[in-house]
């Protein structure tokens, strides 16, 4: 399952971890916008 | 036109321009509001520039680019995924830390719970925290300026005087302004670096296939031998055991997360949606420089899979764009590793100063004292506290990654729960906010003296856990009991 090289796995829990953590921030501002809490 | 003609050209021109650009922010600071929060006038651009130029300090730049060269893509768990998870705390942050009007940290804590003796704790913390830190920037910037200059490391540390203390004096306008030139050099330096490494291995598909084979041993005296595939393992091999990692994981985020850096950066900009809009812009482009990073660490494996002459992780980068893969743009890569040294290291001095000055000296001795008096304190503290950060610097710790995380640890046993327990919980009270403060700082200390006697890896076990509960459970407990007794 290598997709450039790297293994499923370390897609799934390093670049899947990295992937939402990055937009952790993001996504929480928005709840928020829609929550009319900001 | 030989090395070090290139490598001179280039520092004497980022001299020049830096303090030129710094020189723009004295004139702009009147009182000690400009000098603290630049007068909570930054607007979204100024505020991105300095929100990212001083997260991204030593500890990213040379910490976990020599870090992901050893242990490959595991060290992303433990750093990188932990401080964007504390970023999000900063959005709740920002929600309500906006409605006070503060110029630290601590002076919330005085607000919040009416209490001079938490204000003075939190700048005790500030100071000793932040002196701690510091190192991590002198020790990133003696490494590259030594590279950059060929002269000793010793000898390069002094060179901060001239380029971070004087920025320093400015106060936040002045660190604004040289945090957008840093920040433009950061980021163009670390996506030439992942460039110009790419383009030497043949792609990204063949760095990995290629660190995938890799097993020998990446420094002389490497205490582990990581197995052929280990490098790509997100725990590389059962190497770095998940509750390590996730203990780690923690420690940075929360400490992320009650960081007083990023609390200043909230209360300087203009209003509460550039502040949001500031944190989640800034961790985008961050993601972006961080798989820069990435491509630097894993691809200086492939290049040189094994550095004799290193000794230690935070010296791999330098090392391979000044040895390895020398062009006539590594001058230009050198600067700018300097850069996320210097960007970082002038904001922490800055909060240091406003720890001692305004926290500890102004709130017990001096209530009256005037605001250019207030200024010469603060610019007294910089040289002094500079002065001892690079004298502890001399003798530097080991890895900047994990020594950053023990630093930042303090900040999550201290401030966390005060901090975001008084802007949520209604029933906070003052004796909770001590004694969770207080109980937090006695488990983190314990826990960091029983670590210097085991290696953390055997025990497994970063301090912050225990330290964090311990202060959860007092915060919680003394809140509701005082809260009832003020009640009845």
């Amino acid at each position: 399952g290598l997709l450039l090289g790297l293994p499923f796995k370390t897609w799934v829990i390093v670049g899947g971890l990295f992937i939402i953590s990055a937009l952790g921030p993001s996504i929480v501002a928005l709840i928020l916008k829609y929550k009319k809490v900001i | 036109m030989n090395k070090s003609l290139v490598y001179l050209i280039y520092f004497t021109f980022y001299t020049f321009v830096l303090l030129w650009v710094g020189k723009g922010g004295f004139k702009r600071t009147r009182d000690i509001r400009d000098f603290y929060v630049a007068g909570n006038s930054l607007g979204l651009r100024a505020s991105i520039f300095t929100f990212v130029a001083t997260w991204f300090s030593a500890a990213s730049m040379q910490g976990l680019t020599g870090t992901l060269y050893a242990y490959g893509y595991s060290v992303i768990l433990y750093s990188v995924v932990g401080w964007f998870l504390g970023a999000v705390f900063l959005v709740f942050m920002s929600v309500k830390l906006k409605d006070y009007d503060i110029l630290t940290v601590p002076e919330y804590f005085r607000i919040r719970y009416d209490s001079r003796l938490l204000q003075v704790l939190g700048g005790l913390v500030i100071v000793i925290s932040y002196i701690l830190y510091v190192i991590i920037q002198i020790r990133g910037f003696g490494i590259v300026m030594s590279e950059l200059l060929d002269i000793n490391y010793t000898l390069s540390i002094f060179l901060v005087y001239l380029f971070v203390i004087y920025t320093t004096f400015g106060g936040l306008f002045s660190v604004a302004r040289t945090d957008g030139l840093n920040f433009i050099l950061l980021f163009m330096g670390t996506m030439i670096a992942a460039s110009i490494i790419l383009k030497n291995i043949g792609g990204l598909t063949l760095m990995n296939e290629k660190v995938a084979l890799i097993a020998t041993k990446p420094f002389i005296d490497f205490p582990y031998v990581i197995e052929k595939g280990g490098l790509l393992d997100p725990f590389c091999n059962g190497l770095q055991r998940p509750i390590m990692v996730f203990t780690i994981c923690l420690a940075w985020g929360l400490g992320l997360a009650a960081n007083p850096q990023y609390a200043i950066r909230i209360s300087s900009a203009k209003d509460k949606k550039t502040a949001i809009k500031m944190i989640c812009l800034s961790v985008l482009i961050l993601a972006v420089i961080y798989v820069g990073i990435i491509i630097i660490g894993i691809g200086s494996r492939v290049l040189e899979p094994a550095l004799k002459s290193v000794k230690s992780v935070d010296e791999v980068f330098p090392y391979i764009i000044n040895n390895v893969i020398y062009s006539p743009l590594s001058g230009f890569i050198l600067i700018s590793i300097a850069a996320a040294a210097i960007s970082s290291a002038n904001s922490q001095l800055l909060i240091l100063a406003s720890g001692f000055s305004y926290d500890i000296y102004k709130n017990l001795f001096k209530q009256d004292i005037s605001e250019e008096k207030l200024l010469n304190v603060n610019r007294l503290f910089i040289f002094l506290a500079g002065t001892i950060s690079l004298i502890l610097s001399i003798n530097p710790p080991n890895s900047l990654l994990i020594y950053g995380s023990y630093v930042w640890a303090i900040f999550s046993a201290t401030f966390l729960l005060p901090l975001y327990g008084g802007l949520y919980w209604k029933k906070a009270t003052k004796e909770g906010a001590l004694a969770s403060f207080i109980g937090g700082l006695v488990i983190i200390i314990l826990f960091f003296i029983i670590n210097t006697f085991l290696d953390s890896w055997t025990i497994a076990l970063h301090p912050v856990l225990p330290a964090v509960v311990a202060a959860l459970i007092l915060f919680y407990v003394i809140s509701r009991i005082t809260y009832q007794k003020k009640g009845d």
